[in-house]
């Protein structure tokens, strides 16, 4: 199925204080994907987002939704709706009042429209249309009941009436989100609405949220500065350093094929080492020569950066292993073991399910198609 | 608490039972009596009559002043104590806190220096003509207009500072998830602004509402005495040394302030708008 682009970001720039926060980034995410933007604090993910959501102007560049540029548009007139990093819910306002929000103090007409479908369900002839006040009854029961609906959505029913310094964190990211969604937007911008959770919490909603975006066919645009999170919940994740992109790709092809020592970091604990091609298919790191699969684009004598992941280290027995270390250090994470194995003057990670005493000698190997390699030039 | 720092406020509380609640009493309790020109306590005896004096016309027309003015005092003191506080508020200015100690400035100087000032200005040949040769509010002394002028020009500052405390507590992210939601700026205003200052508006009315109701001041200097205030009948009621007549009006106002007091508590738990 051809997928269809919903915003497109051209060239976006934000400077604060002679310093481009944004740098000229360029996106485009299609309708229904759940898009994260990665990165440590001060990258410019933030930012971005207030842009899309129509509270920081952009210097300059273009925020296209379907194809109509909205740079100028103010927040109020967006079809976009956030779910702030600490909720920012109303505290004069109750539960209910606080989800029904986006819909209350609307003009008439916004509101037939917006029910134009239930409202012809209703009254298939129209004559509801004529009465201005019957009309206005049934729209705000409509409303008191998609309020209510989106409680249940997340799992808060009955709690219609609650005060919002009555609740805990966790039931007010609900609130939030309910908030966001009865209004039901194209896209959805969440700023590290999980930030503030506890472990358990996040990882419930984590699971929630992608379910909710699978089932409503909303565009979630997610920042985050925690790489499990992304990886969880993605579809396509964003890197970004200083304002710029510095990757864009699945889950996957960013975790097991980054292009740089950069991303590489940032998306997990790894090995880095210099390496040289010495040969078609071979590269030459840690003083040993190593066989590898694709990368037909690097000559033989180009530098590079290999990149091996700790658990796609095997241990095996000396006769079969590539390279052998002592173990300078191993700790039982409970699923596996993290080791630290010292081999021709480096750290190595390791991690496997066998456990193995500080001091004793392993063998190391890894297969050609977990090796992978980055261009020097990529940094 | 610890016995011994609990121990520091005893000063405080020496002060307190001596010079407040004491005469507190004793004035409550003055108003129950039948001593009027002396006090002494051979001739003391308990009475309700005083409250016969509710019924007189004059002192009715005291109460109906006082909360007439007062009323129109703190309604007026909220539309520009308001727009004030929101211009500061919504500015850029660096030193918001500085604008603020403007506010206050006026109070700086005597009560009654600046409501004669105030009254020299309103009435004919004062400084103003012989400055710059003519002066705009020459003839309004003695009219309900200066009265007006006068209690908002005093009290305006306490409506001000607290409704600014109020909004300057509101989170931003507030007026950004409102404007997210489809609001335009003066809906956002509207039903999330205002309804979060509210606590700020109550403080601040009931901050000018209860000086101007039992004041007597400003009335007696700026309406050249036509105006009669609840206030300025007690002030007389002790200057004639009608003592039990006196105590128990300002009983009754001491009463209006307890109650508003309540009122108060109920819209702003933590105290936060009261500076």
């Amino acid at each position: 199925m051809e997928k269809k682009p919903l915003i497109q970001l051209v060239n976006l720039v934000k400077t604060y204080d002679n310093e481009n926060v944004v740098n000229g980034i360029n996106l485009t995410i299609y309708e229904n994907e759940f898009v994260t933007l990665l990165g440590p604090s001060g990258c410019g993910k933030t930012t971005t987002l207030r842009m899309l959501g129509g509270f920081v102007t952009p210097d300059s560049g273009v925020i296209a939704i379907e194809g109509k540029d909205f740079s100028e548009i103010p927040a109020f007139a967006r079809p976009i709706n956030t779910v702030f990093q600490r909720y920012a819910l109303f505290p004069h306002l109750n539960v209910i009042n606080n989800v029904a929000f986006g819909l209350h103090h609307r003009p008439l007409s916004f509101l037939t429209e917006f029910y134009k479908r239930r409202i012809e369900k209703v009254s298939p002839d129209g004559s509801l249309l004529q009465n201005k006040r019957l009309l206005k009854k049934t729209i705000d029961d409509f409303i008191l009941k998609d309020a209510k609906e989106m409680l249940a959505l997340v799992k808060l029913s009955g709690y219609d009436t609650r005060k919002i310094d009555q609740l805990s964190g966790g039931q007010q990211q609900r609130v939030a989100l309910a908030r966001a969604l009865i209004n039901r937007p194209k896209i959805l911008l969440l700023d590290e609405p999980l930030a503030a959770l506890d472990l358990k919490l996040r990882q419930n909603m984590q699971y929630e949220l992608k379910e909710m975006q699978r089932n409503l066919g909303i565009t979630f645009i997610f920042v985050t500065h925690d790489q499990e999170e992304a990886m969880t919940m993605s579809d396509r994740i964003v890197v970004m350093r200083n304002g710029n992109i510095e990757q864009l790709g699945t889950p996957k092809s960013i975790y097991n094929e980054p292009v740089n020592q950069y991303v590489a970091h940032f998306i997990g604990e790894t090995n880095i080492f210099d390496g040289e091609i010495t040969a078609k298919q071979e590269v030459t790191f840690l003083n040993t020569k190593f066989k590898f699969i694709g990368y037909e684009g690097f000559k033989v004598g180009t530098k590079v950066d290999v990149v091996i992941r700790p658990e796609d280290w095997d241990v095996v027995p000396a006769e079969k292993a590539s390279i052998e270390g002592q173990v300078t250090f191993s700790l039982f994470k409970g699923v596996h073991n993290e080791l630290v194995v010292r081999a021709e003057d480096h750290d190595i990670l390791v991690n496997d399910y066998e456990y193995f005493e500080v001091g004793s000698k392993i063998g190391l190997k890894v297969d050609p198609y977990e090796i992978h390699l980055m261009g020097k030039e990529n940094e | 608490m610890n016995s011994t720092y609990a121990k520091l406020a005893n000063p405080y509380r020496i002060w307190l039972y001596v010079l407040v609640f004491i005469p507190m009493i004793a004035l409550v309790a003055l108003g129950f009596t039948n001593l009027t020109s002396s006090i002494s306590f051979n001739s003391l005896s308990f009475t309700l009559e005083n409250f016969d004096m509710f019924g007189e016309k004059s002192i009715l027309v005291g109460f109906r002043n006082s909360f007439t003015f007062a009323s129109i005092t703190t309604l007026v003191a909220f539309v520009i104590g308001y727009l004030t506080a929101y211009l500061v508020y919504r500015s850029n200015f660096n030193n918001k806190f500085g604008i603020m100690t403007l506010v206050i400035l006026p109070m700086w100087s005597n009560l009654i220096l600046r409501i004669d000032a105030l009254a020299n200005i309103m009435s004919e040949n004062n400084i103003l003509t012989s400055l710059i040769g003519f002066s705009p509010f020459s003839n309004i002394n003695g009219t309900p207009l200066a009265v007006i002028i006068g209690m908002v020009f005093t009290y305006v500052p306490f409506m001000i500072l607290p409704i600014y405390t109020a909004l300057e507590k509101i989170d931003n992210s507030l007026i950004e998830a409102s404007a997210d939601l489809g609001k335009t700026p003066f809906q956002t205003f509207l039903h999330v602004v205002f309804p979060l200052s509210l606590k700020g508006v109550v403080t601040g009315s009931i901050m000018v509402f209860l000086p101007t109701f039992s004041g007597f001041a400003i009335p007696k200097i700026l309406s050249k005495g036509r105006i009669v205030f609840i206030g300025n009948i007690i002030e007389t009621k002790f200057n004639y040394t009608i003592f039990n007549d006196g105590a128990l009006l300002a009983s009754t106002i001491l009463f209006l302030i307890f109650g508003a007091i309540v009122l108060l508590r109920r819209f702003d738990k933590e105290g936060e708008t009261l500076l």
